[in-house]
Formats: C-alpha cells, structure tokens, sequence
C-alpha cells in the first residue's frame, strides 16, 4: 500500500530522466575541458538552483513569500564555519549541522509569524531578515563582526571538488521538491495556499505543514550557507546576512517559476549568468535589469520559464491538466467569494 | 436514543455582543436538525464553535462524549465534526477531484485505511453528481455545482455529523429540489446534519426538529410545524404587528 503511494508521486520517465541528468553533470568536468572559472561557477550555481528551490518550498508552495532567508543562508554559513574552524570537522558534517541551526532558527521565529498571511508575513520576514543582519554584525565574537571569519585552506575539499558536492546537494534538492509537491503532503500545502481557513475545516493541520516545511527550506538555504562558506573561505556578515540575498532567492523563483517544482533550478541558471557576465561589465545596471525582468514576467508570464516552457509544449499538441496554474503568483483566493450571500427570492410565489 | 453532539449551555461573546447567549442543542445520529434565525441571530457562529475554529466564552459542544469545541478547527474534523461554508471556499486551483482528496486524505483519524484513495473519491463524486466534473476546476462548476462541491469535500472527511450552512440558498429551485433529496441521502447514511438555511420549505421538508435563533438566544425548539406555528417565531421574523391584516 505504501509503496503504491509512494511510487505514485514520481514517474519511472521522470526518474530515468533525473538519473541520466545527474550522471551527465557527474562526468562533464572529467570529459569536457572545462576552465576553472567555469568549472568553480558550475559549482557555484548548483548551490544556488538548490537554495532556489528551498525557498520555492515555502514561498511557491505554501504561498508564503518570504524576505529573510538570508538569515537561514547566514547562520548555516556561520555555525558551519566556526564548527570548522573550532573542532576541524568535516565540511559536510559542518554543513549539515548549520543546516539544522539554521531549520531551528528558522522555527524559532517561524512558528509565531507563519499565522500571519500574505504582505503581512513577508513584512515580518524583513524584520526577521534585518535584525538578525544586524545581531550578526555586531556579535563579533562570533562572526568577526565586520572583517569577518576567514576558512582555513587546507582542510575540506578544494574549489575544485565542491563542483561534485553542489550538485549533490542540489540533488537533495531536486528530490525533496518532488517529494512535497507531488505527494499526499503537496496537496495539503496547495489547500494551505489556496484558502487557510478552509483547509483547516476539512482537517488540514496548517501550522504543522508550514512548521514543516520551513523547517526543512530553512536547513536547507543553511547548508546552502555552509557550501557557501567553504567556497569562499571568507564570509563575513554583511554579505552572508544582506538583504540582497533574499531578494537574490526571490527573483530566482520568479524568474524561473514561481510555485513550480523544477523552476528555480532555471531562475538560478539566469541569474547567475546575469550576476557573472553583465554584472561584471555594467555593475550599475544590476538592479534596473532585475526590476524590468520581474515585471515582464509578472506582466506576461507568472509561471516564468516553466510557463514559457508550458507554451512551448502546448504548440506542440500537449494539453496540460486543468490544475495546472496551482503554482504561480497570484492567490485567488478571493475569487470564490464573488456570489454574495443568496437572496431568498424564489420564495415570494410560494 | 442518545444524542451524538450535544451543545451546553454554548455562549459565545464578541466584545458586548452576545452572538451567542446560553443556547442548548442536540443532534442524534440520523436525524436532520434545522437551524434558523433571522439575520445576525448567530446561526453560523454557532457552527463555528461546533467546528471547533471559534471557542466558546462558556459552555461547550460534546460529540459522543467528548469535547470538540474549543480545540481547533482540524481536530473537530478528525473527531467527526465537519462543516461548510455559506460562501462557497473551494481551492480554486486544485480540481473537484483534488479538492475531494484533500478532506479524505486530512479528515479521516490517522488510523483509517486509505485503500485507494481515488478510486473512493470518484465513489464520493458519483453520489454527488460531480463525477463528471472530477479533472475541472471550480471556477468552472455552477454555483450549485460549488455547494455541492463544498459537501463533497466535507463528506470527504468521513464526519460523523455533518454542519451545513446555506447550502441551498441560492440555488434555482429544481437546483434545490436534487440538493435536499441529496441531503435526505447523507442521512440516510446515518449521519447526523445540522442546517441552517433560509429557504423555508427547504428546512420545513428536511428537518426532524427546528432550533430557531435570535439575538443570539433560543426562541423556540420543536418539529417544523410546532416551531412554524409559535408566536415568538413569528414575530422574530417579521416583527410585532405582523399578524395584523393590512400590514403584512
């Protein structure tokens, strides 16, 4: 019974394809001549497709759009960094467990502010977001304040080995995206998402999803801080905490599709691309460039790539099922609530 | 007989206003209890003690026994205690099918059997008539098809009383007609409904007993016609003068 349900939520198609994806990235550095640069920017950009996806977990999922998450990615980075630096961890284990910091943390002032809907909660993720920017920098015993904490060389594995540890990550990823989406536990989010109250009054428990699955985004953005760490092997809390770097998961998201299981993956892809080759030749233009993206896909296509995809495939013959839009940006959660109460009218000819 | 959900003594309080005042019920297994009032008599507030997502200022609302007001929304369901809305709240983007899935997979106690969830789904479609709306949106349904669907999704969680709030009003009357024969078929499955309505010979054809509200209080209780009949009744909805020829 378990594993009919289990097998459900993925397609043996999709499995194959997954695999075949993963092996191909796996033995690219080996074939290809890949440089260094690109090679360390391939890494790089794994780490942030996963944080992409972390992110969509809670606010593409459940509908809870969240402006603090570099708070996560800071504290994984920063427990994981001390962890290495204090007790000569392994990187992973030090990753792992500023991950799980950062998924406490996150419940610490998730559990309260997750009742909260819509603006109102992204509003207290900023407060979330700035103040923990702030304790960061001033708790310098703990984060260097702001010359930061530099990573020894030696230990861990090099630039060059963390190409092969960020697509592992991102293959947990990948994994966990499909497993709340298209399981039983991806229904329970889309009802939270669509109407609390309601899912609530056909028994969903709406705090223990949300709890849940911000927890879990929350270590993962941390681990995300950790790999980051390593990268690096400097961080320090202004950049690690910045407001920029929520907002950098965010336009991920919706570039790439907001809501959708594999999106993000897409959002980070561009955005890096931006970040690495416009960026560096036109640093002025950054956040104009961002602001007319967003809007144009906020005008024209709310599913981002993934809709742009959609398209594709719908000229080509495909009909997608009708909940295709559960994604996406808007709410309609209102939309129901257009027939007024019913007027007893029928009843005059009685 | 016992009583299946019992209310005592149920108050419930906004700031002054007494939605509702000091208001005993009782609803046995099979049986259809209407409830009605004149607008703002507190008729739904009621029901959202009875479902658990408001809690009583006193008193308290016992399903076999055990207390269900008070908790929260989710636990009333899984005790057996399910409502709908009067505004039809469907999950917009979700099909009639997943929107069904979703009270059978979260309403039932954890110790209920999920064999083949779909398939009994469709089942539940069937009985309803949506079947063949199961892969459209609601958006797409008709307003009748939405009131239908909101009792679907409640079924859907197994309840073992079932709290509906205006489900036919609204409606066309042959619309209305197949919903109270629908509602007559839920009982006939042994499950004890609680309505409130406005559509009088909806409630009069259905209801085993009227509890009839006002100002937060209990006016009157008895079969449709005794209630029907009771002066306080009628002043209640239409005012003091009411029976005097000429003003009507």
């Amino acid at each position: 019974m378990r594993a009919a349900r289990s097998l459900r939520w993925i397609s043996i198609r999709a499995l194959i394809a997954f695999a075949v994806a993963v092996l191909v990235l796996w033995t690219a550095p080996l074939v290809l001549p890949l440089g260094d640069y690109t090679h360390n920017i391939i890494g790089l950009t794994f780490m942030f497709m996963a944080a992409a996806l972390a992110w969509n977990w809670l606010g593409g999922f459940v509908g809870q759009i969240s402006f603090g998450h570099s708070a996560m990615f800071g504290v994984g980075g920063f427990v994981a960094a001390r962890l290495m630096l204090a007790f000569g961890l392994p990187s992973v284990v030090g990753w792992l467990a500023g991950g799980l910091v950062a998924g406490g943390y996150a419940l610490l002032w998730g559990h309260p502010t997750l009742r909260l809907r819509g603006p109102y909660f992204s509003i207290a993720t900023i407060g979330v977001g700035e103040a923990t920017r702030l304790i960061a920098t001033y708790w310098s015993d703990f984060t260097g304040g702001s010359s930061g904490l530099s990573l020894p060389l030696s230990s861990g594995p090099t630039k060059y080995q963390l190409y092969w540890y960020g697509l592992y990550l991102l293959v947990a990823a990948v994994a966990i995206s499909y497993w709340l989406r298209r399981s039983r536990i991806g229904l329970a989010l889309l009802a939270i998402k669509e109407d609390v109250e309601a899912a609530a009054d056909v028994g969903v428990n709406a705090t223990r999803y949300q709890d849940l699955v911000l927890f879990l985004s929350g270590t993962m953005v941390g681990v995300c801080g950790g790999f980051y760490a390593s990268y690096q092997a400097f961080i320090d809390p202004q950049d690690m905490f910045s407001f920029d770097r929520s907002i950098s998961l965010i336009l991920m998201a919706v570039i790439g599709g907001i809501g959708t299981v594999l999106g993000p993956t897409g959002g980070a892809v561009v955005f890096v691309i931006i970040q690495e080759f416009l960026l560096a030749n036109y640093s002025q233009l950054y956040l104009g460039l961002y602001g007319i993206l967003l809007i144009l896909i906020i005008l024209f296509e709310p599913l981002g790539l993934a809709g742009l995809l959609l398209r594709l495939r719908r000229l080509t013959g495909y009909r997608p099922p009708a909940d295709v839009g559960a994604g996406g940006l808007t709410s309609t959660a209102a939309g129901g609530a257009t027939e007024a109460a019913a007027v007893p009218a029928d009843q005059s000819g009685r | 007989m016992t009583a299946l959900l019992v209310g005592e003594s149920v108050s419930r309080h906004f700031g002054g206003l007494r939605a509702v005042d000091n208001v005993d019920f009782h609803v046995d297994e099979a049986e259809i209890l209407g409830l009605i009032g004149p607008n703002g008599a507190g008729k739904t507030t009621l029901f959202s003690v009875a479902a658990g997502s408001v809690p009583p200022t006193s008193g308290r609302v016992l399903l076999a026994g055990t207390p269900v007001s008070g908790k929260s929304a989710h636990r009333s369901v899984h005790l057996g205690v399910c409502r709908t809305h009067q505004i039809v709240r469907p999950f917009a983007r979700l099909t009639v099918l997943d929107n069904v899935l979703v009270g059978f997979h979260y309403g039932r106690p954890a110790t209920m059997p999920h064999r083949d969830p779909r398939g009994v789904a469709m089942e539940l479609l069937e009985f309803i008539g949506l079947a063949r709306d199961a892969h459209r949106l609601p958006g797409q349904l008709t307003l009748a098809g939405r009131k239908r669907l909101e009792v679907a999704r409640a079924l859907a969680t197994g309840p073992r009383v079932l709290l509906l709030d205006e489900v036919v009003a609204g409606l066309n009357p042959a619309e209305a007609l197949r919903l109270v024969e629908l509602i007559r078929q839920i009982r006939d499955r042994g499950i004890a409904i609680i309505m409130i309505e406005h559509v009088m010979p909806a409630v009069m054809a259905l209801s085993d007993r009227v509890i009839v509200l006002d100002h937060g209080r209990k006016i009157a209780e008895g079969t449709p016609a005794e209630v029907a009949d009771d002066p306080l009744v009628i002043e209640a909805y239409l005012g003091r003068d009411a029976q005097e020829p000429g003003h009507a």
